[in-house]
């Protein structure tokens, strides 16, 4: 009989340590500690410089910031739910997306150039023929008006922020080619610039400064300069823009001053984008 | 024993609950007053900068200027964006741009959200350009009357022989409501009175002049700034073509405003390139006109 009451509150024992999680995880759930925190949600290629903005951000305020990718549309639409705080959007807002409610705040510029060795006689190229070179249609540089010799197309891995926005801006969606090279960083891309005369490569830029034995190729005949990215004519760039939808917060407010601030904007330097302010 | 230990554990937990909150409160108080502080300080460190948004149709010829600024004021950043003359509009009334660049009135919607907040503009006419009907180079249609164009684009005629043309259906291409070429056509050719035809396909400018580019029965309206170097056939008004000498003698009507707009004073950077624009003497292109003399 005594056994059977042991056995019984050993058991109930043993039910209310396993029980102890969950119910220490729905007292959470109840109460999200993200409840006063900033979420801020969108595209992949502002996720590192707004985890940047965020750490400045909850130094500064205490308010814990959250960020999640997921995609520009994904985050307009979570901003417009509510459900976030501020939208990262690497574009523009397209026809029916620009309501009046949707306050779009551009804080960088993007910009890609296209590079290649100083050996090589080109020096422009018409935006159809960078695509044609980065899709492999065109493969030999006589083509462009080069030596007889094949292209060695070098990349960064597709899934890295540069070779997505080449293939959003520039390929419209179109694959690479497929013998491209592909190199995990940027120094490792320009050392293979170096080493080939016959090397192209898409490498993202802050203000246009790159290695000065490194040619950047006009596009269209339109140089890649701070000038020409922040008026927007030169073609392979892109806005950067904290969104927020209807009546925000006050802490989103705030979030978006201190990345126009002075001292946000050497963080949009800092994360490889050209600044606007 | 072991119970009121557990007991006085949690208490102590929630003692510290409330002091955490509290250490947050104050927290949060520094965290309101901060940004009035600094308030001050960020006007003053971003004087430097002039954002622009607004009118495609006006975007190249601002990106040249911004860029002939900056490079005169090197310590300068201007920045400039599309997304239409309303999208310019809406960009002043939430503090997102300092200038629009505008083409036309604003849509409705917009026009109603400005009067709404009590927001005071200041325009700053710059230039104008020409606006024309255009078509397939295939068709054989060269003119229309001015009457004939409000027919078309009203959907009260709506197959070319009645024009002169083939035995075809007239499709018509059309602008959002936020585009201010599409504004000032609509209130030069068809008037307040009149709608454009529920028949017309609405498609943004570029895709207007590939859709009409692969239409032999298509035809939409532009500026003729915008078809630089592409395949439309721009048609003449009353027999009369857009150009320099029609549209400055007046005899060409059909003219759009190029205006800059901001909120009531501006910062002292964006009087500067206003100031910078408004006295250009070379020429834009040979499709962007001086302003009529002031009578």
């Amino acid at each position: 009989m005594k056994r059977r009451y042991l056995a019984g509150g050993l058991a109930a024992g043993a039910a209310a340590i396993a029980a102890y999680p969950v119910w220490q995880w729905m007292q959470t759930r109840r109460a999200p500690p993200r409840h006063n925190a900033l979420l801020i949600g969108g595209a992949s290629a502002m996720h590192a410089l707004n985890v940047e903005l965020g750490r400045e951000f909850e130094k500064r305020y205490g308010v814990k910031v959250i960020v999640e990718r997921g995609g520009s549309l994904q985050g307009l639409l979570a901003a417009k739910r509510h459900s976030i705080d501020i939208a990262a959007m690497a574009r523009d807002l397209e026809g029916a997306e620009a309501e009046p409610q949707a306050h779009n705040h551009l804080i960088a510029r993007d910009a890609i150039a296209v590079v290649v060795n100083a050996g090589n006689p080109v020096r422009q190229l018409r935006h159809e023929l960078v695509r044609d070179v980065l899709t492999g249609k065109i493969d030999n540089w006589r083509t462009l008006g080069g030596a007889d010799s094949p292209i060695d197309v070098v990349m960064r891995p597709r899934d890295y922020p540069t070779t997505r926005f080449v293939s959003e801006v520039v390929l419209a969606g179109a694959d690479l080619a497929l013998q491209a090279r592909f190199k995990k960083t940027k120094d490792e891309v320009l050392a293979a610039i170096r080493q080939n005369p016959h090397a192209i490569a898409c490498v993202a830029t802050d203000d246009g400064g790159l290695p000065a034995d490194i040619v950047t190729l006009e596009i269209d005949n339109i140089p890649i300069t701070r000038e020409t990215v922040l008026s927007g004519r030169y073609p392979y760039k892109r806005s950067l823009y904290l969104m927020t939808y209807g009546v925000a917060r006050r802490q989103a407010l705030d979030f978006i001053a201190l990345a126009e601030s002075p001292e946000g904007q050497a963080i949009v330097h800092r994360a490889g984008f050209i600044p606007v302010r | 024993m072991k119970l009121f230990a557990f007991h006085s554990g949690w208490q102590k937990a929630r003692v510290m609950l409330i002091s955490r909150r509290r250490i947050f409160g104050a927290a949060l108080l520094c965290a309101a007053l901060l940004p009035a502080l600094t308030a001050g300080a960020a006007t003053s460190d971003t004087h430097r900068t002039v954002h622009i948004r607004g009118s495609t149709t006006f975007e190249s010829i601002v990106q040249s200027l911004a860029e002939q600024y900056m490079r005169n004021n090197p310590s300068t950043t201007v920045v400039v964006s599309g997304g239409g003359t309303s999208r310019g509009y809406l960009t002043l009334l939430d503090n997102t741009a300092d200038v629009a660049m505008v083409s036309g009135s604003p849509s409705e919607e917009t026009g109603d959200e400005i009067a709404r907040s009590g927001l005071k503009l200041v325009n700053v006419p710059f230039r104008r350009v020409a606006m024309a009907a255009a078509v397939h180079f295939s068709n054989p249609v060269n003119d229309l009357s001015a009457i004939q164009l409000r027919e078309i684009f009203t959907g009260r005629i709506t197959n070319w022989n009645a024009v002169g043309g083939r035995n075809a259906p007239i499709n018509v291409y059309i602008g959002p409501p936020g585009d201010g070429i599409t504004n000032t056509w609509y209130e030069k050719v068809l008037g307040d009175a009149d709608t454009f035809t529920p028949r017309a396909r609405n498609a943004e400018l570029e895709q207007r002049i590939a859709g009409v580019g692969a239409d032999p029965f298509g035809i939409t309206y532009l500026a003729t700034e915008s078809l630089k170097d592409r395949a439309l056939k721009v048609l003449s008004v009353d027999k009369v073509t857009a150009g320099a000498d029609s549209v400055l003698s007046g005899r060409y009507t059909l003219t759009a405003p190029l205006m800059f707009v901001t909120r009531e004073k501006p910062s002292p950077e964006v009087q500067k390139f206003l100031h910078f624009v408004n006295n250009l003497s070379a020429p834009i292109s040979n499709s962007v006109f001086a302003l009529p003399a002031a009578r």
